[in-house]
């Protein structure tokens, strides 16, 4: 039936590899590289011919070539630069990053910058070639998934980067319940699922309710810098500390060095999952006197490991807490368990949540295919749409992860809409001018529960413009805040008195400017005082 | 058995006056449940709804200004389901309807004191007072006590804001 339509492509875009599948009759098909391999690394090479290489064949020449590698693009995507995990994040990263306008973070390969929108666009449109040569046909849709806790600015820059790919994204989808989509996909049921997912850089838990093709998220939480990336962290401090005591050498100073550390430890890490203790040596880190080059001999037990790491996974505990809470559940009422992400690999924390959830978790699923494979359903039941039941996949009524407030008067964060609140989602708020003649108002808007609005995520500026001037207190303009399907808010105004709509648009914190993928970058000067009226 | 035509031509026409209606209905009539339905009636309502009104259930073939209504309606029921599916909320919301109160939409959470960014003592005292008639909806009361706050803490814009609403609601009556 779906033969003569264009094939739809369901992306899971990750911090350390990238999977893409679709749904062709009636089955999900996850589509290999032009070599084989079914998981894509989000690398993308910037050869010294002034060729872009994405995948595999650019992971090859994170340790020939690490400045010009770029790779964990989506540890900065949609933040700014000024955000201390990013600072953190950067602090292990081969390659230049500096701050560019709008605080956004650009990277230099090659005498050139790039947004990081633009390097994961290079890794999206290597899928998206992929896919149209398996399936000998174009693609031009993708759903592409992101983590639950992604902010608004995230998400706009995940969708900003599939469009420079050349896709229309259909949906950004959290990636829970993109793994839930997949559990549930052609069986009755009639559930509640609790699905841990803990990636390389994020970390989100979600419980949803599944009933007749209706997936229902009841809340979602997480931590968007929490993930195995951290692991490995611990690990490469611990050998670049005996490093240190042993040679008297810090491998921070050399980039070649310590990006081949980080590779050794993430390899490490993950035998350690096999394994009971890991020794080996990692050669040619320094070269010391007389230019013999110096070796590391290391010996790892997995109870270290453990020790090392399980503060993090104490957080992502406490995370499943609050999030089964603020369900209305407790961990016994629930049918299954989902672990998602190649973190979960790793025993402590299989253990960890088992023993939270008092249940082993389902092994039914891939947690490295699964996300993407419910992108994939997601995507073709967006454009199949519902109300034909013969082509009604699934409805998802997912939520939006975070509350979205306005600066009020004395410092205050006014909630508009409420974390866990099912999306489509609108609220309406009245707004008066304080001064008089004044034509434009601006509203400082922010994502998180905060009480104070300095305490939550700040995700930029509404600036409403083209008031008609009025005495003060006189104008008062509708605000409707809209946060559509993606996650991502939509605002629309209108002057009460008039009935006209007003020019209402929001500047994100940390997204490209128009500027640095042409055009001019929009301004955040001036001011104009506006408050709430009286609700 | 209808036609998908069918189904959409019917959805069009509830969503159209589900919209003209929605500010004269209260939660119950939103979902279309009685005020005695339990938990499971009030999840079931809403799913047969989120199966019409959702607006990926209509594909990305709508046009824009359909969507717009489409999502105003959805967003109303998800307002109803998420009071009426939470045993305090509802109490709450029950208590407001009975005094006429369509919407629970304030006072879900302990709103923050704003007269904490009001440094002087007596402008404070005012201030609350011209609250408390604001709240009576006594826009000219609240006047009087803010010109007096305001003489104290003429730069403040906590008191400037609240002028303003009480200006707005004395001209009104």
């Amino acid at each position: 039936m779906l033969g003569n339509v264009e094939p739809v492509i369901g992306i899971d875009l990750g911090t350390t590899n990238s999977v893409v599948a679709t749904l062709r009759e009636n089955r999900v098909e996850v589509i290999p590289d032009d070599r084989g391999n079914r998981l894509h690394p989000s690398v993308v090479g910037f050869t010294p011919a002034g060729e872009v290489v994405v995948g595999h064949a650019a992971r090859a020449r994170r340790h020939v070539d690490p400045r010009n590698t770029i790779y964990s693009a989506k540890r900065l995507i949609g933040q700014s630069i000024r955000n201390p995990t990013v600072r953190l994040a950067m602090s292990t990263l081969p390659y230049q990053c500096e701050e560019g306008p709008n605080e956004q973070p650009l990277i230099t390969v090659r005498g050139r910058r790039y947004t990081v929108p633009e390097i994961s666009s290079f890794v999206l449109a290597h899928l998206k070639r992929c896919a149209e040569r398996h399936l000998g046909a174009p693609v031009s849709r993708a759903v592409i998934t992101v983590p639950a806790n992604f902010t608004d600015a995230q998400r706009q820059a995940t969708k900003h980067a599939g469009e420079l790919a050349g896709l229309k994204v259909l949906r950004i989808l959290n990636e829970p319940t993109a793994a839930a989509l997949a559990y549930g996909f052609g069986r009755a049921l009639d559930a509640r699922l609790a699905i841990y997912d803990l990636g390389g850089g994020t970390f989100d838990v979600t419980v949803l309710q599944i009933r007749d093709k209706i997936f229902e998220v009841l809340s979602t939480g997480g931590d968007s810098f929490l993930g195995g990336d951290d692991f490995d962290r611990t690990l490469v401090d611990r050998l670049a500390g005996e490093f240190m005591m042993r040679e008297r050498i810090d491998l921070r100073d050399n980039p070649e060095a310590w990006s081949r550390l980080g590779t050794a430890c993430e390899q490490i890490k993950c035998k350690l999952s096999q394994e009971e203790v890991v020794a080996g040596t990692i050669h040619d880190l320094a070269v010391g006197p007389g230019g013999r080059p110096l070796q590391l001999d290391f010996e790892v037990t997995r109870a270290e490991l453990e020790s090392l790491i399980e503060p993090y996974v104490e957080r992502s505990v406490q995370a499943c807490q609050e999030v089964l809470v603020a369900a209305g559940f407790t961990a016994s009422v629930l049918s299954d368990l989902i672990l998602v992400g190649g973190s979960t690999r790793t025993p402590l924390v299989r253990r960890k949540v088992a023993e939270y959830f008092g249940r082993a978790p389902q092994t039914r699923i891939n947690p490295d295919e699964t996300v993407a494979y419910g992108a994939a359903l997601q995507a073709a039941a967006l454009v199949s749409g519902g109300l034909d039941p013969a082509r009604f996949y699934s409805l998802l009524l997912d939520v939006c992860p975070r509350g979205l407030g306005i600066a009020v008067a004395g410092g205050y964060n006014e909630t508009i809409i409420e974390k866990n609140t099912p999306v489509p989602v609108e609220r309406t708020r009245r707004f008066t001018t304080s001064k008089d003649q004044q034509t434009e108002v601006q509203i400082q808007v922010s994502q998180g529960e905060a009480r104070l609005f300095a305490d939550n995520e700040r995700l930029g500026v509404l600036v409403l413009q083209g008031l008609p001037p009025r005495p003060r207190g006189e104008t008062v303009i509708e605000v409707t805040f809209v946060i559509d399907g993606d996650g991502i808010l939509n605002v629309r105004a209108r002057d009460q008195i008039s009935n006209q709509e007003t020019r209402a648009t929001m500047q994100v914190v940390g997204a490209p400017t128009r500027d640095d993928e042409g055009g001019a970058p929009p301004s955040l000067a001036g001011s104009g005082g506006l408050l709430p009226s009286a609700l | 058995m209808s036609t998908p035509e069918q189904v959409r031509a019917a959805i069009r026409e509830f969503v159209d006056r589900a919209h003209a209606a929605l500010d004269e209905s209260d939660y119950y009539r939103v979902l279309g449940v009685s005020s005695a339905a339990g938990a499971e009636e009030i999840r079931t309502a809403y799913y047969r709804l989120a199966a019409r009104l959702h607006p990926d259930i209509h594909g990305d073939s709508v046009e824009p200004e359909f969507r717009l209504r489409l999502t105003t309606v959805f967003s109303r029921v998800v307002e109803a389901y998420k009071a009426l599916s939470d045993p305090r909320r509802r109490a709450e919301y029950d208590e407001g309807l009975a005094q006429g109160m369509l919407r629970l939409t304030a006072g879900l959470k302990v709103r923050p004191r704003p007269d904490q960014g009001i440094r002087d003592e007596s402008a404070r005292r005012f201030y609350q007072l011209a609250e408390k008639a604001m709240a009576d909806g006594d826009g000219r009361a609240a006047l009087v006590n803010l010109r007096i706050a305001l003489s104290s803490e003429p730069d403040s814009p906590i008191l400037k804001a609240a002028l303003a609403r009480a200006e707005e609601m004395a001209a009104r009556r």
